[in-house]
């Protein structure tokens, strides 16, 4: 298609326009983003549907329900904008840094605001597309009656303001970051901290704040309180208030991404973590230095040079997430505040069931996170070699491919036993609350949970999902050409495999009275087993008393076998997923000695 | 028996065809040129022999070892210098060298002195403690060859090594793959700086679009160009008709009067160019200055290549 038709005099729109509709990923993700839309606006339509007639044939009950409808519709929009748009956006401008094309950019006569606006453009059109998507939906909707036209105006408005406002929030991410991979962390976690986190964290324990203030910049607020009520007048004054947080926050974005743009155009990787952890080191060393310690080492962390394994050696002993004293104190600087947390929750004033929920939020949040941890490092332990040109060299070496995946995963054992422990810990805590409210005669959620299922669980957890999170990210990061592919298609695939048993097993027991049938169904889930050890409100309470050490080793083990399936994914074709040609086999191996010995006969492999 | 053999090799990526069914014969000691435009094929072959790709068609040994079947027992035989440098950014030179040290499995008693030796050839002792990231693009250049060298492979197989390298870091090189040359080693070399690749390899290879274009010493790619050679000369006083005596010599294809000489053009299979000099000093001419031109590759290239690519 011919864009400079479209966008006369926009070359940079032009171009960002014509690659992506060059790219296959591109018409991927819309595809995937039309079955999630359709999947999940069909399912509440039949839910909203199935509860309106209650089993009555009478047609006339339907009529009207189109408004609720459409309601849905936007709030799943708006969803989308959230998940999707920032991970299309954030990579406007680091793309260009990475190819070390932003300077050409420069020397042409695009203005710095030219360059934004259209890298904005290019990014929001994409997402619009991705909202046209939803016109079949409407209509179908629509068909039903009951929708105002404010609903569909203010519904268009909101949506393409929010879009604007968290495009610009990428744009600006895009412009203060070197790699893309940052870009998508610092989008995410902004987005998570002012759409709503930090305001709700504040409203939550801090003071009152009010949804008005807590929900300030959310597009979905406004647009709920504004348009959604069809019976009241809509209030311009205060819609106009309402919008000052959204565009001024949109403003904002902007303008720091036109300062980013040019005072970090050009960044040097900084390897912040690595000098904070030397610097460190110094520091101890010139502490060590007394008379009554006299430089004394506890801990000798071996030799200095390789003398075996030396991809294993590179893992632990020269990367800073690999040596053992850098994980020590990496340790204690999470177990530190995740025990003061724990401990300022349950001495906190409030019931038992509210320090269980403060508690199973904290797990929560750590597991997200360590998750997230273990896919990014593990995805980009073969991909970044790859990427940093430096994996067919050692693939030229006698190591076989088995070898050094092994060896690459020995640094990130490490690090997974440290946050392990760290997980552990908050276990132990809940554990011993647990225990504490059973003696006491009060029971947590629906029953009395057994402290010691609970432990066993979060121990088997542990011990098989971080390394199935490892082994599949790994085994993704092997097949991936680029690192950052590898990182968000692992990241992806998890969060994928976590969720969608989840969202379909509620909507059996919420809307299709599947009852326990579909509560088993999140158990195909990995996160399903951790929610029912967590929130113990999956399963029924007379299955979770007679069958809970069944469940629990039986999802356990069916998961460990998935552990091996990956394992074995990635050891058994080592090189041919490294992609280098494979070892030949034992006896191949044999003849060749054979064949050797005939030519040349003084030869010895 | 050759240290390379390949016999029509055929090599796909998907429906692309990079390598097109060339042939190679590369006896023991030879340094072989590869030359072509950027996506003729070079790395896709070179990339065959260091067991990193999987062929189509045809077949490749290395040391009479076919690499397809055991490709774990070629990687002790070779050394690969990508067309990048391929180094570890956080070690040191000596960690660096260790490290493939250990990966090629070198007794742990050897490798010191090992070490050391490749470091001097190399000339970086000095660099020993020193960051890689520290060390300049010609320095780390003579590292990888370091590291190629480590376990004393039959085969070097080195892709653009002196590309993007500065004029003094590329003379480093080329004398250091002399000093190779001189050891005994041999050498696939691919490279866009022609005029070295014809001080340095034995026979030369051209390949175009997967093709190989023609094959040969460097003589042999010249006689089979028909390319002839220039020679300028200044004769001393009058040349009193010895211009259109030289123009009847057999294999002269034309004599040019300049303003202080004369070219000549010369068929060498005819004429060569000793007996040119004699021929002139027969006829009488007092020779000031005799001066063949080197005949370039650059000339041969493109005369053979079309810069056509994949």
């Amino acid at each position: 298609m011919n864009f400079g038709m479209l966008a006369p005099g926009c070359p940079l729109l032009v171009k960002e326009l014509t690659a992506l509709a060059a790219r296959k990923r591109t018409y991927q993700v819309r595809a995937l983003y039309a079955v999630l839309l359709f999947a999940a606006s069909l399912a509440f339509f039949w839910a909203d549907l199935d509860r309106r007639t209650d089993g009555d044939n009478n047609p006339l009950l339907i009529l009207g329900s189109g408004g609720p409808m459409i309601q849905t519709l936007v709030y799943l929009q708006f969803s989308g904008i959230y998940l999707f748009l920032p991970a299309i956006a954030c990579t406007a401008l680091t793309a260009e840094k990475e190819r070390d094309a932003l300077s050409l950019l420069f020397l042409t006569r695009l203005g710095p605001w030219t360059i934004l606006f259209e890298k904005l453009v290019s990014r929001l059109i994409p997402m619009f597309t991705f909202l046209l998507l939803s016109l079949p939906l409407m209509a179908f909707a629509y068909s039903y009656g009951g929708v105002s036209q404010r609903q569909i105006w203010g519904a268009v408005f909101m949506l393409s303001v929010t879009t604007v406002q968290v495009g610009a929030l990428a744009l600006m991410c895009s412009a203060f970051c070197r790699t893309t991979v940052g870009a998508f962390l610092l989008t995410y976690a902004i987005a998570l901290a002012i759409f709503p986190g930090i305001p709700l964290l504040i409203d939550s324990f801090v003071t009152r704040l009010g949804e008005d203030v807590a929900c300030a910049f959310l597009g979905p607020f406004v647009y709920d309180v504004t348009f959604s009520n069809t019976g009241a007048a809509i209030r311009w004054g205060t819609f106009g208030i309402r919008m000052i947080p959204l565009l001024g926050s949109t403003l904002i974005f902007l303008f720091a991404a036109r300062r980013f743009l040019v005072t970090r155009a050009f960044l040097l990787p900084r390897h912040r973590l690595r000098n904070l952890l030397s610097a460190l080191d110094g520091m101890f060393h010139r502490f060590n230095q007394n008379r009554v310690t006299r430089g004394v080492m506890l801990l000798d962390e071996g030799s200095s040079l390789p003398e075996i394994q030396p991809v294993a050696w590179r893992e632990t002993q020269r990367r800073s997430l690999g040596r053992f004293r850098y994980l020590l104190r990496i340790f204690l600087a999470i177990e530190l505040p995740v025990v003061a947390i724990s401990i300022s929750i349950i001495v906190s004033p409030g019931g038992a069931k509210s320090h269980m929920w403060s508690i199973t939020a904290m797990m929560t949040c750590l597991w997200i996170l360590i998750a997230l941890f273990i896919a990014v490092q593990s995805s980009s332990l073969i991909s970044g070699e790859r990427s940093r040109q430096t994996l067919d060299v050692l693939l030229t070496t006698p190591l076989s491919g088995r070898e050094i995946v092994q060896q690459k995963m020995q640094g990130l054992w490490r690090v997974v036993w440290i946050l392990s422990a760290c997980l552990g810990t908050v276990c132990l805590i809940k554990m011993l609350l647990l225990a504490l409210v059973n003696s006491m005669g009060f029971q947590y959620g629906q029953l009395a949970y057994s402290p010691m299922r609970y432990l066993v669980g979060s121990v088997l957890a542990m011990a098989v999902y971080f390394p199935l999170i490892a082994w599949l990210s790994m085994w993704i990061g092997m097949t991936a050409k680029a690192a950052t592919r590898a990182m968000f298609l692992s990241i992806f695939v998890i969060a994928t495999w976590c969720t969608v048993p989840i969202i379909v097993g509620y909507f059996g027991v919420e809307y299709l009275s599947m009852g326990d049938t579909a509560r088993y169904l999140t158990l195909l889930s990995p996160a399903g087993m951790i929610r029912l050890d967590e929130s113990h409100v999956v399963l029924s309470v007379e299955h979770l008393d007679a069958h809970g050490w069944i469940i629990l080793f039986i999802n356990y083990a069916v998961y460990s076998m998935i552990v091996g399936f990956f394992r074995y994914k990635c050891l058994r074709h080592a090189d041919r997923n490294l992609q280098r040609l494979e070892d030949s086999s034992i006896r191949d191996r044999r003849l060749l000695v054979e064949e050797l010995q005939t030519v040349h006969p003084q030869s010895a492999l | 028996m050759s240290v390379v053999k390949i016999e029509n090799l055929w090599v796909s990526y998907g429906s692309l065809h990079a390598v097109r069914g060339i042939s190679i014969d590369i006896p023991r000691g030879e340094v072989y040129g590869f030359i072509g435009p950027n996506g003729a094929g070079k790395s896709t072959t070179i990339k065959v022999l260091a067991t990193l790709l999987r062929h189509d068609r045809g077949m490749v040994w290395v040391n009479g070892i076919d690499v397809s079947r055991y490709p774990r027992a070629i990687r002790d035989t070779i050394g690969y210098m990508p067309d990048f440098f391929g180094v570890y950014d956080d070690l040191t030179a000596k960690e660096y060298l260790h490290f493939f040290a250990a990966a090629y499995r070198i007794p742990q008693k050897k490798r010191k002195s090992i070490i050391q030796d490749v470091l001097e050839l190399t000339d970086l002792t000095h660099k020993i403690d020193s960051p890689v990231d520290s060390l300049s693009r010609g320095m780390k250049q003579r590292l990888a060859l370091a590291r190629v060298l480590l376990h004393d492979p039959d085969l070097l197989l080195l892709d653009e090594p002196a590309s993007g390298l500065d004029p003094r870091a590329r003379i480093e090189v080329r004398e250091l793959l002399k000093e190779l040359k001189n050891m005994g080693k041999t050498i696939l070399i691919s490279s866009h700086i022609l005029h070295e690749l014809g001080q340095l390899c034995t026979r030369i290879g051209i390949i175009e679009q997967g093709q190989m274009v023609a094959q040969g010493s460097l003589d042999e790619i010249y006689q089979q160009l028909s390319l002839m050679r220039v020679v300028h000369v200044q004769l001393a006083g009058q040349s009193n008709g010895i211009m259109d005596h030289l123009r009847e010599v057999p294999g002269v294809e034309s004599v040019d009067e300049q303003i202080d000489r004369i070219s000549i053009r010369l068929h060498e299979d005819e004429t060569s160019v000793e007996d040119l000099h004699d021929e002139i000093c027969r006829l009488g001419g007092r020779i000031h200055m005799f001066q063949p031109e080197a005949m370039d590759m650059e000339t041969a290239f493109m005369k053979l290549t079309h810069g056509k690519t994949n």
